[in-house]
């Protein structure tokens, strides 16, 4: 029993010695977050906000999947559908307490491509640690700041995982073989992943904005609220573009340069990653060799970035922010309410609790 | 020998449940470690830089009457890219015959290595390496050692666990909780349900203690919930499977919490 037990381990650690990337096999490599007692100070002070958060972790995590195993673009897009309206039915409107299990949602893409999953896990702490920085009532605004930056500094020292903190041409998302295929082939859920990310950077606003703790809940509410009513009508009443964080969120971006460009080249690896899997001409044998060769890209600050100056102006070419969900201040009462649709919009209290609209159909193309 | 009551002895292991508080954790319900709550774990290690400190307690009653309690302390520590390392504490007490002995059951050291993430092809593997080392009244005669291979595979929200451990030292005379056994090997399958932040497991295993002892097959059943974000906390029970030899019942409850500290972290924060 035990020398055969022992070659059988021999061989399964030689086994998993010799698998190399190239062969379908990644290193686990996940790392604890930064301590400090600011973490989780968001989940308690925000919680409507903050669980949300998770259930955009499932929609992310179940877009992948599907568009991975569901290869026939028919059958793709009536599971899409068919998660489109329990995102917004259900898990949006009781979101889980604690962040969703990523593996268990898209168990074959996490196998496909780990090293992506590694790289948004890691920008997705980043995420959250700021909101926490920033919910922390015990920090100054000074404090909150100087923490941000601070965390930026660790997360970028993850080189392998981290995107970087300079901004990335949008040509890379924009412009390739296999560009745009998502959004036109699924404008409605691309439009809800665009209102994720419009709420994931607009967030910040209203906790760099309130001089108190309930005008900060209120900005947070109203934006949620905002975020519902994005719901209402879509894919029209989603943003038309990706929202930048300089143009959504312009006072984090003025202060914190760099994670708002992190974020830009997040959210665009996120779209790249939709098309690389829902586009015909990259055949599936081929879609980690592609993804990983756009993760190597987006790792690297040398070639295909953006001037921050040109960056900032990215958002004006793209549309401004009317093109990217609209302004994330002034949704309150009383304040002046920014409303590029004209629509009603509703208020920040009752948003959680309304009914999200019925589901259109996807357009196909 | 010391004499306590049972009770005496159950306090002790509640008061040490209720002591640590969670500074900073991940969300880790999934994280299936040793006899939390099943003997089966995962091929995963502890994240790198995270510590993980683990305060159970468990009971379990022998067919022959004899009942042994016992809170095993246990710290994990993320050293290396994925690899941890780690040491139990295991303080026990034995109830036989309306004597009861308690103290130290050997202090155990163990590392645990991955080699990779599960894939399309292979699942997780990983090797792990442990030894006991005879301290304190009920630790045994000599030190051990023992190597257990670890696979885990996944199937959307289920995913299977295959262990198989061998001790590397001869028999002697053994701690009475977290011996090493000659050989042991075990299946567990669990399901996570992602919305409660829960993971259902359940295991078989089967053993030897010693070259001569009989074959041992038990099964177990564990719960593992995310109670807050930082705390995990976790129940088990485990029965015999044959009719004369294992437990005639074993139960399991702990809180684990994982944390970091910042000064061994890269580019430390707290400068």
């Amino acid at each position: 029993m035990s020398r055969s037990f022992l070659i059988l381990a021999a061989l399964v650690a030689l086994g998993g010695v010799h698998a190399s990337p190239a062969e379908g096999q990644d290193r686990r490599n996940e790392q604890f977050y930064y301590p400090g007692s600011f973490n989780w100070a968001f989940l308690n002070s925000y919680p409507e906000a903050a669980r949300l958060f998770n259930a955009f972790d499932y929609g992310h995590a179940v877009l992948y999947e599907r568009l991975y195993t569901v290869p026939d673009s028919a059958r793709a897009a009536e599971a899409l559908e068919q998660e489109y309206r329990f995102l917004t039915t259900d898990l949006l409107v009781r979101p889980p307490r604690f962040a969703v299990a990523e593996e268990v949602i898209e168990p074959s893409y996490a196998k496909l491509a780990w090293q992506a999953k590694l790289m948004f896990d890691w920008a997705h702490v980043l995420h959250r640690q700021i909101y926490d920085a920033y919910a922390d009532e015990r920090l100054s605004p000074a404090q909150s700041d100087s923490l941000i930056e601070r965390l930026t500094d660790h997360y970028l020292t993850r080189r392998d995982v981290a995107f970087p903190a300079v901004p990335k041409s949008m040509a890379l998302m924009d412009e390739q073989y296999y560009s745009q295929v998502f959004r036109r082939a699924y404008p409605t859920f691309n439009g809800l992943i665009w209102a994720y990310h419009w709420l994931q950077v607009g967030l910040y606003e209203p906790l760099i904005a309130g001089r108190t703790p309930s005008e900060k809940k209120a900005g947070i509410q109203a934006a949620v609220a905002r975020f519902w009513d994005m719901l209402k009508d879509p894919p029209a009443s989603m943003p038309q573009v990706m929202p930048m964080t300089a143009t959504v969120a312009p006072l984090f971006t003025e202060r914190h340069r760099r994670a708002a460009a992190i974020y830009d080249n997040l959210h665009m690896m996120h779209d790249i990653i939709s098309d690389i899997l829902a586009a015909d001409t990259v055949p599936r044998a081929q879609k980690r060799q592609v993804i990983y060769a756009a993760l190597a890209e987006f790792r690297d600050t040398t070639r295909n970035v953006m001037t921050f100056d040109d960056w900032m102006m990215m958002g004006h070419h793209m549309g401004g922010v009317e093109a990217m969900g609209g302004p994330v201040l002034g949704l309150l009462p009383g304040s002046k309410p920014p409303d590029p649709h004209g629509g009603h919009r509703p208020r920040p209290d009752t948003a959680l609790t309304r009914a999200p609209p019925p589901l259109s159909p996807e357009h196909r193309p | 020998m010391r004499r306590v009551t049972d009770g005496v002895v159950l306090a002790l292991a509640l008061s040490a449940l209720a002591a640590p508080r969670a500074v900073v954790a991940q969300i880790d319900y999934r994280n299936l470690d040793d006899d939390r709550p099943t003997r089966v774990e995962d091929a995963y290690p502890v994240e790198r830089f995270a510590f993980e400190f683990l305060v159970p307690y468990a009971f379990e009653r022998e067919r022959s009457g004899t009942a042994i309690h016992a809170s095993i302390l246990e710290l994990a520590y993320g050293l290396l890219p994925n690899a941890h390392v780690g040491f139990k504490a295991p303080l026990a007490a034995t109830r036989q015959a309306g004597m009861t002995d308690w103290g130290l059951s050997g202090l155990k050291a163990f590392a645990l290595y991955n080699f990779n993430t599960e894939g399309a092809l292979l699942p997780a593997l990983s090797l792990r390496a442990d030894a006991v080392v005879p301290v304190g009244s009920l630790g045994g005669d000599e030190t051990q050692l023992a190597v257990k291979a670890l696979a885990t595979r996944s199937w959307g929200r289920a995913r299977l666990h295959l262990n198989g451990a061998v001790r590397l030292t001869p028999d002697a005379a053994a701690a009475v909780v977290e011996a090493l056994e000659r050989w042991w090997a075990g299946a567990a399958l669990d399901r996570t349900f992602f919305r409660q932040s829960v993971l259902l497991v359940g295991e078989v295993t089967m053993g030897r203690a010693i070259a001569a002892a009989a074959l041992e097959v038990n099964g177990g059943l564990g719960l593992r919930w995310q109670w807050r974000p930082t705390t995990v906390f976790d129940v088990g029970i485990a029965r015999r499977l044959k009719r004369n030899v294992g437990p005639d019942y074993a139960l399991t409850l702990g809180i684990s919490s994982a944390f970091a500290i910042a000064a061994l972290m890269p580019n430390d924060l707290g400068r």
